[in-house]
């Protein structure tokens, strides 16, 4: 056996040597480093699409695990060619890194769709292509109508996906953004110091490791629990996955309205407040230090924005006679928790109209739109801006208040002890600049083919915040469908811009730009 | 209207020819392409609900310079537009007018400054040693002036997010809450929702309305001094309990 499997590692290096040999100073070798980082990317899809090949194959109810199949063996190829023919080095540029990032959502998100589009449950590839972006940047948004129905792998794919898709920010949160200080996030390590090294590449694998053990036991801890609250294995499994990664997607068309249980509700509650919540600090806590989460000012902050708007809107739904008491509360907590950590879920049903907030009082829609902005917290799978950097601009405001009214006067912004420098200010001011703008435009471009104010605003705050449903038409009951087609592309953009900090995206543009000037410039020089 | 939300400054220029000053204004260009700009997008998006022709254009190019100078008279009622020409025109009512014309709004000199922010954000990621400065109108922006920029958006969004959530609590939907505060703030007048065509503001109730006249001295007078005045108040009270 080992023989084999030597003289095959043997086999498989000469291969390697012999196309690099071939495509050494060839043109088409010039993005190694980003073929490798998409290809693993592409390799770790493949055992979720197995797994879902397989439940679908078990299940009664449909038969298209051969297009799960299919699209599993696809992926596997594609991955194991990009890994086989690029190789990463040790030297990682930030424009490289970027481009890595940005290309491995991407790339994942197309291959992920294909098991979708194959199965035919979404009728055209652009559709599937919607529903695996919205999978991979765990958003929530669907345009599966209806979804109860479709084969059981399929639906278990779309939640493997918002698994897979929170597992990839906890390792770009915790890891890479904070390394690349993008948007003020080396303020992380004011906060929580994580595990940390000075290069790029052990960093990640390293750490990868160990926040993914811990991922994986929070997911089976959320599976475990909802079992207790009475749902079956499957409903269990399939949830614990979108909540861990707080996706937002769901096998049935209530999503956990379905239930009508509160005791799942308070579950699913607590699991998103995991989620939404630094993995640095649950790391911390879970080797042997569980006070780093009351000495973390960010967590402090979290909690309590999260339990006052949960007041509000519930008193505001409870007096505007939306439902009783005990279910505005229910309501109102469950929707601030869901919208903050952008999961997405939603508990309406038929017997709790209530906990549809497209149907809220105007009063607490409006404190929707800012917890949507917000988002949970850095190095969480949470999106949005997150609660740091509310926090920082908040100080940074009253710092420039007390220079207006006292021009003389020296004042810092503090985070705990330490003093916040100037400069990482202003990358939190930036990025928050980059978001009102790239929201205007969105907003102005979703209007532009067709949708009313509230539908397109609450739609792209929602895509860029990866929080799933939105308001207006687009509300939790409703899904995506309502957008038209270029819209729901432009809606996809936004979904990735929005997970991967803004910057990832935008900076291939950048970077491609300021490629080709720098030709231009050679060849004007020739 | 085009002309009241031209800096006094650029008006001195105009008035005594200095052309190339003129040239050189970023915010000027800026002003005068928005203008053009959205009359045309306007023109096109309500082409065929108001008949189309030269009324249509003057229609437009009315509607644009009474919101992007915050002036605020009615011509039409957008209320019954597609929703894309409503919601440029409350983009531009909130980025309001040049800095230093009667106009109110965001401002478009701060607007340049934020896009050469995101700019040079921008190219930091990319190179994280370069000195990238921010220029306006071919001068660079001091890092105070940066600042103050970021502290005024800032103070900006929470104002309209009070106004919204203040409104929608007492009783407007939500277009008309996030309407009517950026249009109050922008001193502006004209909305969306229930503020839209020639509706006035008695369709909110009292207090809403209440809200609307804080929000309109708040965008006057460039928040700051009113903040600053509370701010000092509140302190002296702070300090006569402590005695």
């Amino acid at each position: 056996m080992t023989a084999v499997l030597s003289a095959s590692r043997q086999a498989r290096a000469v291969a390697k040597r012999a196309v690099h040999q071939l495509v050494a100073d060839r043109p088409w070798n010039v993005t190694s480093r980003v073929g490798f980082v998409v290809g693993l990317g592409l390799l770790f899809l493949v055992p979720g699409m197995l797994l879902a090949t397989l439940i679908e194959w078990g299940s009664s109810t449909s038969n298209h695990e051969v297009a799960l199949g299919m699209g599993a063996l696809i992926t596997m190829a594609a991955g194991m060619l990009l890994v086989t023919f690029t190789r990463l080095d040790e030297d990682l540029p930030p424009a490289s890194v970027f481009a890595a990032v940005a290309w491995t959502w991407i790339c994942t998100s197309l291959f992920g769709a294909l098991p979708l589009w194959f199965s035919g449950a979404l009728g055209s590839f652009d559709n599937a292509l919607f529903e695996a972006v919205s999978g991979m940047t765990a958003t929530g948004s669907t345009v599966l109508s209806p979804i109860e129905g479709t084969g059981r792998g399929v639906l278990m794919w779309r939640q493997i996906m918002q698994w897979y898709g929170g597992m990839g920010m906890v390792v770009l949160a915790v890891t890479v953004l904070p390394f690349l200080g993008v948007g003020g996030l080396s303020l992380i390590t004011v906060e929580a110091p994580g595990p940390t090294s000075d290069r790029l590449a052990p960093r990640v694998s390293s750490t990868a490791r160990r926040l993914w053990a811990l991922y994986g036991g929070i997911t089976v801890a959320i599976a475990a629990a909802l079992m207790i609250a009475g749902l079956s294995l499957y409903d269990a499994v399939a949830h614990a996955f979108t909540t861990a990664g707080t996706g937002g997607f769901s096998p049935y068309d209530h999503s956990i309205g379905h239930f009508d249980s509160a005791a799942v509700e308070v579950v699913m509650i607590i699991g998103m407040l995991v989620g939404g919540v630094s993995f640095t600090l649950h790391w911390r806590a879970v080797s042997g230090n569980p006070r780093a989460y009351a000495r973390s000012s960010e967590f402090r902050t979290y909690l309590l924005a999260l339990a006052a708007a949960g007041v509000v809107m519930s008193l505001l739904n409870w007096a505007d006679d939306l439902s009783d008491l005990s279910h505005s509360f229910r309501n109102g907590f469950f929707g601030a928790v869901t919208l903050s950590t952008s999961g997405g879920f939603s508990n309406a049903s038929d017997a709790n109209p209530g906990g549809d907030f497209a149907a809220w009082t105007p009063g607490a829609q409006a404190l929707l739109l800012p917890l949507m902005v917000m988002g949970g917290m850095t190095g969480s799978t949470a999106g949005g801006l997150k609660v740091l950097r509310a926090q920082v601009m908040a100080k940074y405001m009253r710092v420039g208040l007390l220079r207006v009214k006292h021009p003389q006067v020296v004042a810092r912004v503090k985070l705990g002890q330490t003093a916040v420098a100037e400069p990482v200010l202003q990358r939190v001011a930036g990025l928050v600049a980059l978001y009102a703008l790239s929201a205007l435009l969105a907003i102005l471009v979703l209007a532009a083919l067709g949708e009313d104010l509230i539908t397109s605003s609450s739609g792209a705050i929602s895509a860029l915040s990866n929080m799933g449903p939105a308001l207006g038409d687009a509300g939790p009951t409703s899904n995506y469908l309502v957008f038209t087609r270029p819209a729901r592309g432009v809606l996809m953009a936004l979904m990735l811009i929005g997970r991967l900090e803004f910057f990832a995206i935008f900076l291939v543009v950048v970077s491609a730009y300021e490629r080709s000037r720098r030709l231009a410039r050679v060849n004007l020089r020739r | 209207m085009a002309l009241a939300g031209v800096s006094v400054a650029a008006l001195v220029w105009m008035v005594r020819g200095h052309v190339q000053a003129l040239w050189r204004s970023t915010e000027l260009k800026l002003y005068t392409g928005l203008i053009l700009g959205a009359t045309a997008l306007v023109a096109a998006w309500t082409w065929t609900d108001t008949g189309g022709g030269a009324d249509t254009i003057r229609e437009s190019f009315f509607v644009v310079s009474s919101s992007i100078s915050t002036t605020g008279f009615r011509v039409a009622d957008w209320g019954h537009w597609v929703a894309a020409p409503q919601i440029l025109l409350l983009v531009l009512i909130g980025m309001g007018s040049m800095a230093g014309s009667p106009g109110g709004g965001f401002r478009l000199l701060r607007v340049i400054e934020i896009m050469g922010i995101v700019r040079r954000e921008l190219v930091m990621q990319l190179h994280p040693r370069a000195v990238v400065p921010v220029r306006v109108s071919g001068a660079v922006a001091s890092e105070a002036s940066l600042t103050r920029v970021h502290n005024f958006q800032i103070l900006w969004v929470l104002a309209v997010a009070f106004g919204v959530f203040g409104i929608s609590s007492l009783g407007g939907d939500l277009p008309t809450a996030v309407s009517g505060s950026i249009s109050a703030l922008a001193t502006a007048g004209p909305g969306l929702g229930d503020l839209s065509g020639f509706a006035d503001a008695t369709v909110l109730a009292a207090p809403a309305r209440a809200m609307l006249i804080a929000l309109m001295f708040l965008g006057r007078l460039s928040i700051y001094p009113v903040v600053v005045v509370i701010g000092w108040g509140v302190g002296e009270v702070q300090r006569m309990r402590l005695r």
